[in-house]
Parts: C-alpha cells; sequence; structure tokens
C-alpha cells in the first residue's frame, strides 16, 4: 500500500526507484500505468492522466515478470506491440531487426518465445516497450533474470536511450546499476518515500550508495 | 481448428452411417446429430477458448501487455470478442457445410435431398445462423463473468448455468401457462415470461424442430429474433467493458 507519495521525473532523466522488497515499487508503477486508481491524488504523464488511453502512446512498459503471448514469434510479438501503439506497418518493419539485433535476439526472430530462456524473455519484452520508439520507458526491475552479459547490455542500453534524450524511471534493487545509471533517485519503505534527489547527494555522508540505503532503511 | 477438422470429420462419416441405418425421417436424424455436433463445437470454443483465454490473459496478467499500450480496456474486450466470434463463425459454417454435404451424400442412392420430407437448405442454413447467435450471447455472457469473478472456472460455472436455464425456463413457462400440473397467477407467469428473456430466452433460438418437421419460420419474428440476440451481446459486451475499466489489474 503507497502511503501519499509525490514524485516528479523530469524530461531526459533517468530516475531509479528504490526499495526493498515489498515497499511498494510494483504498486506505484501500476499505479503510474493507470492498472490501479489511487484513492486519492492524480498520475499525470506529459500532463495527461495515466487513466487515459492516450497518455500511453508515449510510454514503453516493461513489467518485472513480463508474461507473452508465448505461440508468437519473437518478430510477429514485436510486430503485435508496435501495431497496438499505433505505427505504421510500413516503419514497424523497418524497426523489428534493428530492435532484436540490438538485444541480441535477431538470430532468435523466427523462433517462438515459449523456447526462449528467462533471460531472453526479459529481453524480448524490453524490445517490445521500445519498439514504437517512446519517449518515456518505465521498466520495472528490467535486470531481473539476467546473466553478467545480459545486465552489461541493458545497462549499455540504457545508456544510449538517455544519450537520446529519453526518460527512464526504473525500480530496481541492485544498487550497482543505479550509481552507473540514475541522476535521480526515489527510496521507497513501507509504501513512503524516504527520500528523492540526486543520487549524488544521496550517497555524499556515507562510503557508498549501498551503506547509504542500507542507514536510511534501518532508520526508519 | 484440429478440433474443428476432427468434428467436421465424424460429423461427416456418424451423418454417412447414419442415413444407411434408417430409411424413413433421415433428414430429422441428420439434422439433430448436425445440430448436437454444432452446439458441441461451439460450446467447447466458448468455455474452453473464450472463457479459457480471456481467464488468463485477466488472472495471468498478460492484459497488462495490451493495455500498457495505448489500447482501451473497451477495445481489449471488444477485440477480444471480435477474433472469438469469427472463429466462431468460421467453425459453425464448416461444420454446417459439412452437414449437408454428408446428408446429400447420403441420400444420393436414393434421389437426393430433394427425396428428404419438408428439408430446406434455407431453413437449415437460418438455423445455423440463429445457433450462432445464440452462442455469441453466450460468449459475451462468458466475458462477463470472467471480469466479475476472480476465477476462470466460476465463470465458466455461471455461464453453464446461464445456458442451462436460457436453454429449459421457456419450456418451464410454457408448461405453466398450460396449467395442467400447477395453477399460477398472470402477473406471475407474465414476470417469468420477462424474466426468461432477461436471462436470456437461449431456446428462442432453436430452430431445429421447425427444421426437423418443416414448419413455416416468421420472417418478422425472426427480424425480432435477431435483433434480441444482437442488442443483448452488445448490452453484456459494454457491461463487461465497463467493469473491466474500473478493475484495478495489479
Amino acid at each position: 500500500m503507497l502511503k501519499s507519495i509525490s514524485l516528479e521525473v523530469e524530461q531526459g532523466e533517468v530516475f531509479g526507484f528504490l526499495g526493498p522488497n515489498g515497499a511498494g515499487k510494483s504498486t506505484a508503477i501500476n499505479t503510474t500505468l493507470g492498472f490501479i486508481k489511487p484513492d486519492k491524488g492524480r498520475v499525470l504523464i506529459n500532463g495527461i492522466s495515466s487513466r487515459e488511453t492516450s497518455a500511453r502512446k508515449y510510454i514503453g512498459y516493461l513489467p518485472e515478470h513480463p508474461v507473452f503471448y508465448e505461440h508468437l514469434k519473437a518478430c510477429e510479438l514485436l510486430e503485435f506491440s508496435g501495431l497496438a501503439s499505433g505505427m505504421q506497418k510500413q516503419k514497424l518493419k523497418t524497426r523489428i531487426d534493428p530492435i532484436l539485433e540490438k538485444m541480441d535476439l535477431l538470430p532468435f526472430k523466427n523462433r517462438l518465445v515459449k523456447t526462449f530462456s528467462k533471460g531472453m524473455k526479459q529481453r524480448i519484452g524490453l524490445a517490445m516497450a521500445m519498439v514504437a520508439d517512446p519517449p518515456i520507458l518505465i521498466l520495472d526491475e528490467p535486470m531481473s533474470g539476467l546473466d553478467p552479459m545480459g545486465r552489461k547490455l541493458v545497462t549499455d542500453l540504457i545508456l544510449e536511450l538517455k544519450s537520446a534524450g529519453k526518460t527512464i524511471f526504473f525500480s530496481t534493487h541492485i544498487l550497482n546499476d543505479v550509481e552507473i545509471l540514475c541522476d535521480r533517485i526515489a527510496v521507497l519503505h513501507k509504501g513512503s518515500i524516504l527520500y528523492s534527489g540526486s543520487t549524488h547527494d544521496f550517497i555524499e555522508k556515507n562510503e557508498n550508495l549501498e551503506d547509504a540505503f542500507i542507514n536510511l532503511i534501518k532508520n526508519n | 481448428m484440429y478440433g474443428i477438422g476432427l468434428l467436421s470429420g465424424l460429423l461427416f462419416i456418424s451423418n454417412l452411417f447414419i442415413t444407411q441405418f434408417f430409411s424413413l425421417e433421415i433428414g430429422k436424424v441428420a439434422i439433430d446429430v448436425g445440430f448436437s455436433v454444432l452446439s458441441l463445437a461451439g460450446l467447447s470454443i466458448i468455455f474452453f477458448l473464450g472463457i479459457g483465454l480471456l481467464s488468463k490473459d485477466l488472472h495471468q496478467k498478460n492484459i497488462c501487455m495490451i493495455i500498457s499500450h495505448p489500447v482501451s480496456r473497451f477495445k481489449y474486450v471488444a477485440g477480444k470478442f471480435s477474433g472469438l466470434a469469427l472463429f466462431l463463425m468460421i467453425a459453425m459454417g464448416i461444420l454446417g457445410i459439412f452437414a449437408v454435404l454428408s446428408l446429400w451424400m447420403g441420400t444420393c442412392a436414393s434421389g437426393g435431398m430433394e427425396t428428404l420430407r419438408n428439408f430446406s437448405l434455407n431453413i437449415f442454413f437460418c438455423a445455423v445462423f440463429f445457433n450462432f447467435l445464440s452462442l455469441l450471447i453466450l460468449l459475451a455472457l462468458g466475458f462477463f463473468f470472467t471480469t466479475v469473478t476472480t476465477s476462470g472456472y466460476l465463470s465458466m460455472l455461471l455461464t453453464f448455468f446461464v445456458y442451462i436455464i436460457g436453454h429449459t425456463l421457456d419450456t418451464i413457462i410454457k408448461a405453466l401457462i398450460k396449467g395442467d400440473f400447477v395453477q399460477m397467477d398472470t402477473i406471475i407467469l407474465k414476470g417469468l415470461k420477462l424474466v426468461s428473456w432477461i436471462l436470456p430466452n437461449l431456446s428462442a433460438f432453436d430452430l431445429k424442430t421447425s427444421l426437423a418437421y418443416g414448419l413455416p419460420l416468421d420472417t418478422v419474428y425472426l427480424i425480432w429474433l435477431t435483433c434480441y440476440g444482437i442488442l443483448y451481446t452488445c448490452i453484456v459486451l459494454m457491461a463487461a467493458g465497463m467493469i473491466l475499466h474500473f478493475k484495478d489489474i495489479s
């Protein structure tokens, strides 16, 4: 359950959403996407309520546990995602292969998603989020289930997206990634925000991000 | 699709055999077999494919991958329903054609289908259409119950109850109106009649008897029945979409 949280993510920044298990990170993300209606308050995406369908044309989303129509091939899944985002078929055709290549999945283009490993499913989920080239990416635990190679791939990808001016909001409890990637962070614990601000300021009084995070959680 | 192919084959073979065993009223027997297979196939599609798929989407969160795109929940329900309705229509069409084909082959030796008493191809396909319409109503109700309940089995059970009630209530009311066994107040009977159309009245879509006995069909009644079926389906689907719109998906 979330308790009166307030957050603002600026355009073009990478925002890390941290918190221990059960802190409410996924609930906050589900509310941001309009899957859950808040009891009070509102969530705005580019000034549009997240409950409005039109708000979601700006978003690419990767859930914590991506589920797919597994009888589809990787390329069909991306085509489905692109069409659902309102992309033109012609433009979509030129977009699928580069995205699959970026995610190291091009050799598996015509393979059924049900035959994919957990890491490959995570990467195809990320490809689905990016296929329509949305300005905002909301990623729920994007590193979950990835091996070190996969994590490196996603880290590099987030940095590339950042340099392309995309806004990225992602939840994680892998603190190393946060240190490398995030401009600002928010720490959520038991449904409340304990800290919201720059990553640099958060670490300042501690040796590293991990210490800062553990101290903050322990003191609350 | 393989299932429909298998059922079509079974229907074809069984009708061929049946027409060899009976010398009288071959048409009636073949119609009974044909429509039983048609109903069985339709119900299987609704319960296992329709309700099963939607329930899996809702309860295993597949829906999140769709509604995270600019797709409204109403559009999701309408799209899912349209796809399944199209599949149902193709299945009914294939089975209907196989039923006629097997009947024609079975009666070829004895002079063809013209020799069958009171049999009309137009009424046959009309009956197939109304069977399809009743299945659409049931599919929409299956969608509605899936959005209301938290379990796929429960929505299957509720849809099954409506199917049974929809096919039997009208017969019970007719028996009550006759008054052979129980005398009931006219207002209560009228109320029951109204309830039978609200639940809905699926037996009204069963034109098997008219087809088998060559009874004439009233065009105005058929138009009214079509409007009722389409309107009922739309209302139930809108209700399902509305419930899904306000439902938290987490």
